[in-house]
């Protein structure tokens, strides 16, 4: 074993957690402002918008993210839509965090007691008004930890855009072990960044449960979920 | 297939959780597993250990790549599962003479394996899509097979559009499935 | 007036197969207190929530001070804003003081100034006894002192009427009386209160009527002294049993 090979190639290696983390935030900002209104949207009592969302969230879930970068980046050029790669990727990987967050706010929202909506309802304050003054801010405390959790994989995922060819960690890694045929330790050594990353995530998500106390019942996304 | 392995792995890991100092163990190995992309675990096992153990045909790489992922989740449900179980049940079972062997066999894991139903079922659910990763080491499964095809006639979008549309009925499908024998998993054991 | 507060006719609801109102007829006079009682499942909550139209009928008429509550084109939230209704369960905004609580609706709904609205909650405050606890949150409070706050948030819209769904049945029994204080000096100022209870204490002294159900109808109304003691069917003279025997 050379571990040698890890702090020489280690400055190559560092452009790629920039890469890994430019794309993540981005996919974070627009996954996010997507997922809020998917969310809201699902949970919104006209039955035919309801409907309507479950079945393009459940739809998104249902395919794997590799395959919804390869349908964007390979497949729609035959429609004449042919995107860089690092589009491609956000995208997918935007439409997967919208999806789950979403599904995270819903969670969230249904486990607010009705009677909260009932007491507001019965007080004269519209849909809107409940969900603005009584049942969001309540909802929010729920979210924060399932979406730590959701960050967590997305840094994971971000690996995934590799195999299209963006340039980020995994990637870093990869053209660094077709130099120096030393993957075991590159691996390796990839795998301890990445794990650095994402413990730091997961437990913060851990301890804003604790902090947040959930008096309700404990939405299981985040790290538990195998994505 | 790769579930059962899965399962029957984490159920070991789990029990082993609760009782020794084998815990440090169990959760390295589990924090590890779980903060790290399963692409780099897959690539780990297939490219890495050749260089120092040995190398793995692609099949057997990715499913044990897949087989620890899932097991290390697994485990954690698992976890929840036991302790979700009530310890008024731990108390009844002592208190009638039973010795803790007895107690988790009869008691304890039949009750923990139906608290954990739902969450399972996720877990195979998403080990279903994870396992399109491995086609990138030439795994044959339907991911690669969809490459193959497009890159041999160029009709990409058609492909992977069918693509997409396989899984979407391979997962929901599942889903409800599971959905339904959560359902009467519940049923019989609301107590 | 001589037209009826509230009228129910021939109402009848299901939940799904469930036939839990059956050919309900009733006629609540304005200023009028009504114990509604009867055994569980006998649609005496069920009734009281399709005032408001937090359940929906499927059948019959309800009419509310002029107002027909069946009528798919009535502004809800207007019409809820005149009944207030207290809950078993208090369900008070656990992430707002009690003060807030209470001024939320007039508020948002009336479009109150803050400072109007806050001066109205203080004074509810302090009718309902605890003026001292604007700023507390619903976890600092007692379970009577956070029944009470809900009956103060009910009461800043200054409903017509009041809906009240068995409000100290989760109640330990040392505070069942605070709260039932505060709603007998609610019934002699003259506020119509519809009541779902079992605390037939409070409805010897202040009721106009007791209403009993079982098995979603209307089985017997009659004022209090008379249902006490000379209850006319059989049922309610079981209830009855069942329950003064304590």
């Amino acid at each position: 074993m050379q571990w040698s090979v890890v702090p020489a190639s280690l400055p190559y290696l560092l452009q790629g957690v920039r890469a890994t983390l430019l794309l993540s935030i981005t996919v974070l900002v627009t996954g996010t402002a997507l997922g809020a209104l998917w969310g809201m949207l699902r949970v919104c009592p006209v039955p035919a918008i309801q409907r309507g969302m479950t079945a393009l969230i459940e739809g998104v879930r249902s395919i794997p993210l590799l395959l919804q970068m390869f349908f964007i980046f390979f497949g729609l050029p035959a429609l004449g839509i042919q995107m860089p790669v690092f589009l491609s990727a956000a995208l997918a990987m935007t439409l997967w965090m919208a999806a789950n967050f979403a599904e995270v706010i819903r969670g969230a929202i249904e486990s607010i007691p009705h009677g909260q909506f009932e007491a507001a309802s019965s007080t004269g304050l519209t849909y809107v008004q409940a969900m603005r003054s009584v049942i969001v801010p309540q909802a929010l405390r729920r979210m924060l930890p399932p979406f730590v959790g959701l960050c967590t994989i997305l840094i994971k995922d971000t690996s995934l855009a590799s195999i299209i060819g963006v340039f980020e960690l995994t990637r870093a890694t990869q053209e660094t072990i077709e130099r120096t045929f030393r993957s075991f330790e590159l691996y390796l050594a990839v795998a301890a960044m990445y794990f650095v990353i994402c413990f730091a995530l997961t437990s913060l998500s851990r301890i804003l449960e604790r902090r947040l106390g959930s008096p309700g019942r404990v939405v299981l996304v985040g790290p538990a979920v195998m994505e | 297939m790769l579930a059962g392995l899965v399962i029957g792995l984490a159920l070991a890991l789990a029990s082993q959780a609760r009782w020794r100092l084998v815990r440090g163990l169990v959760t390295v190995y589990v924090e590890v597993v779980r903060n790290t992309p399963l692409l780099i675990q897959i690539f780990f096992i297939y490219f890495g250990l050749p260089l120092v153990l040995v190398k793995l045909p692609a099949f057997v790489s990715g499913l044990l790549a897949l087989t620890l992922y899932g097991a290390a989740y697994n485990c954690e449900v698992f976890r929840a599962g036991l302790e979700a179980v009530s310890h008024g049940q731990h108390e009844a079972a002592r208190s009638t003479g039973l010795t803790a062997w007895q107690e988790a066999r009869y008691v304890i894991v039949p009750q923990a394996l139906r608290i954990s139903f739902p969450a399972l079922g996720n877990n195979l659910v998403s080990l279903v899509k994870n396992s399109s990763l491995v086609s990138v080491i030439g795994m044959v499964e339907l991911m690669f097979v969809a490459n193959d095809i497009s890159f041999n006639n160029f009709r990409s979008f058609e492909v992977y559009g069918a693509a997409v549309v396989y899984y979407m009925v391979i997962v929901l499908g599942l889903s409800r499935l599971l959905s339904v024998m959560e359902r009467r998993v519940l049923a019989k054991s609301v107590a | 007036m001589s037209a009826p507060m509230i009228q129910f006719s021939r109402v009848n609801k299901w939940f799904g197969p469930v036939h839990v109102l059956r050919d309900v007829d009733l006629e609540i006079a304005r200023g009028e207190v009504v114990v509604v009682c009867g055994p569980s499942g006998s649609g005496k909550s069920t009734l009281l929530r399709c005032i408001n139209w937090l359940e929906p009928v499927q059948s019959g008429e309800i009419v509310v001070d002029g107002q027909r509550v069946h009528d798919a084109r009535l502004d809800l939230s207007r019409f809820r804003a005149e009944i207030g209704m207290v809950f078993q369960q208090f369900n008070l905004y656990p992430h707002m003081t009690a003060l807030d609580n209470i001024t939320l609706a007039p508020r948002k709904v009336r479009r109150m100034a803050a400072a109007d609205a806050a001066r109205l909650g203080r004074d509810l405050l302090a009718k309902v006894g605890i003026p001292e606890k604007e700023r507390a949150y619903p976890a600092q409070l007692s379970g009577g002192q956070q029944q009470r706050v809900a009956i103060a948030r009910a009461l800043a819209m200054q409903p017509k009427i009041m809906l009240f769904d068995e409000p100290t049945s989760a109640l330990d029994p040392e505070m069942i009386t605070e709260v039932l204080d505060v709603m007998i000096n609610l019934a002699r100022e003259g506020m119509t209160m519809i009541v779902v209870t079992h605390e037939m204490g409070f409805a010897r002294k202040v009721a106009d009527r007791i209403v009993f159900m079982d098995e979603g109808r209307v089985v017997e109304q009659a004022p209090p002294a008379e249902f006490f003691t000379a209850a006319k069917t059989e049922r309610a003279r079981t209830f009855l049993g069942k329950i003064l025997s304590h």
